[in-house]
């Protein structure tokens, strides 16, 4: 596989994941979306995760969001909690992701009586409303591939053993 | 939970539990793997996440499919995997299975390609061992046992863990507790299998220990050296070591394998080759004349999986 099929499947992905078609403009946190989205960056910065973690689990929240307008606007919190939780679990190495009783601090959810045993049935739920699907491209990984492009040459591969 | 069946128990792994279990539906038989609980101060299990993350990137003939994901009502996540039927392990160690050559060669022709699907998408597997190969009723193997394997960028800088492979599998950079290695580590763990395919017992039996592993490894394929293997004096056991050892030479594979083709010793020993960087890798190894010289490999429908039941009088 070449940086090209690489770049194609991901173009694939990245409109498969949250598909434009399912945008729902009456969907009910739309006129939050930007303060739910500030906040999970700040939560991002604090646990230093990286901005494409973040931008994943803003994925992971859009799609549930945009179709089950039945979550009432107090669990949006745990449910984007959650979807950072799930999406560092995802992307980034073990030892980078966010303890629990830390993440319930510093997102303050555990004021509101969330604990680890709360958030972990959180997490299910997520997993639950995502049907366990989790390979969301975020634009921000396409970027990744412009950045190489002009660097990188046709007869490059990404690993060391030329074919012989 | 509700929607399976849990018919028995098939094994237990350091963090999980394997069973026999049946979808209620449509009486497919299922593989069904159950995270023990963690601290809940964890969450989900990160290593499921992380195993249901390779096997969706790696959907291939050869690798097990996982066909379901769900958590049970006390937070235990449980992988699904299509049902397969015995294993290589299980194949070699009934002496009521014949293994002709073009037996042995599908086997390790399944397992390359296998191989090459995972290091072409930059995933190591690290616990190659019979094992690990599972087969379906119609032949076809399908690799398992991802619960060590990673992404591995290639980049010189990402540190592994030399706590990975089986140690009758584990190539010689590991044992040296190299943290550098890369897909070449999983090529001599192929060889070793293809090895055991021929001789029908393990190749390089260790005992217990990474030392008598290395030791043994070492009267095969003689001591490193300058020239065997230019990089070894900078592997951590090799620069802590203060114990000289003394020089041994290799003995020669045709004297071991002697009932083996000359094509498959020349593919033997261009995967297991000390230094790593002159193993040859799965792809190459597919291009190799064994695969393309007479016998060709047994149809997989034809392979013997169990032995045949007694016959009746």
């Amino acid at each position: 596989m070449d940086s090209r099929d690489l770049y194609l499947d991901m173009k694939q992905r990245q409109s498969e994941y949250v598909s434009p078609e399912t945008y729902s403009p009456n969907a009910s946190y739309l006129s939050f979306r930007r303060y739910l989205v500030d906040w999970m960056t700040s939560i991002g910065e604090s646990f230093r995760l990286h901005d494409s973690t973040i931008h994943v689990s803003v994925l992971f929240l859009d799609k549930i969001l945009r179709s089950r307008n039945e979550i009432p606007r107090e669990q949006w919190q745990l449910i984007a909690t959650a979807c950072i939780s799930l999406a560092a679990k995802y992307e980034e190495a073990e030892e980078h992701c966010p303890h629990i009783p830390d993440l319930l601090r510093v997102s303050k959810l555990s004021n509101a009586g969330h604990t680890s045993l709360t958030f972990r049935e959180g997490e299910t739920q997520v997993l639950n409303y995502l049907n366990w699907k989790l390979r969301a491209v975020p634009a921000i990984h396409v970027v990744g591939y412009f950045h190489s492009c002009g660097v990188l040459f046709d007869t490059d591969r990404w690993n060391n053993p030329a074919p012989a | 939970m509700e929607n399976y069946r849990i018919m028995k128990q098939l094994g237990q792994g350091v963090w999980s539990r394997t069973y026999m279990g049946q979808q209620k539906d449509t009486d497919q038989l299922v593989a069904m793997k159950k995270f023990k609980a963690n601290s809940c101060d964890e969450g989900v299990d990160f290593k499921a996440l992380r195993e249901i993350k390779l096997l969706s990137y790696l959907q291939h003939e050869h690798i097990i499919r996982l066909v379901d994901s769900f958590a049970t009502p006390d937070m235990a996540v449980v992988l699904v995997y299509e049902y397969a039927h015995t294993s290589l392990d299980q194949i070699l160690r009934n002496r009521d299975i014949p293994l002709s050559s073009p037996d042995i060669k599908q086997h390790i022709r399944m397992l390359l390609l296998a191989m090459d699907a995972c290091h072409e998408k930059q995933i190591l597997h690290r616990e190659l061992n019979p094992e690990n190969m599972f087969y379906l009723e119609d032949g076809t193997m399908k690799l398992r046992g991802f619960d060590l394997a990673r992404m591995h960028d290639g980049k010189p800088n990402t540190l592994l863990s030399p706590q990975a492979f089986a140690l009758w599998y584990k190539p010689p950079e590991v044992l040296m507790r190299s943290q550098h290695y890369s897909f070449s580590a999983d090529m001599w763990s192929v060889g070793c299998i293809f090895a055991e395919l021929m001789l029908r017992r393990p190749f390089l039996m260790g005992q217990f220990t990474e030392l008598s592993q290395l030791d043994k490894i070492f009267k095969v394929f003689g001591t490193p050296n300058e020239s065997n293997w230019p990089d070894y004096a900078i592997l951590p056991l090799a620069w802590h070591s203060t114990v000289p050892v003394p020089p041994v030479a290799a003995v020669s594979l045709d004297g071991i394998f002697t009932a083996a083709p000359n094509d498959a010793i020349s593919l033997l020993k261009s995967i297991l080759v000390l230094d790593p960087s002159n193993r040859l890798t799965a792809s190459q190894a597919l291009r190799h004349p064994y695969f393309s010289n007479e016998p060709p490999p047994t149809p997989k429908g034809n392979l013997i999986l169990s032995s045949p039941p007694p016959e009746a009088n």
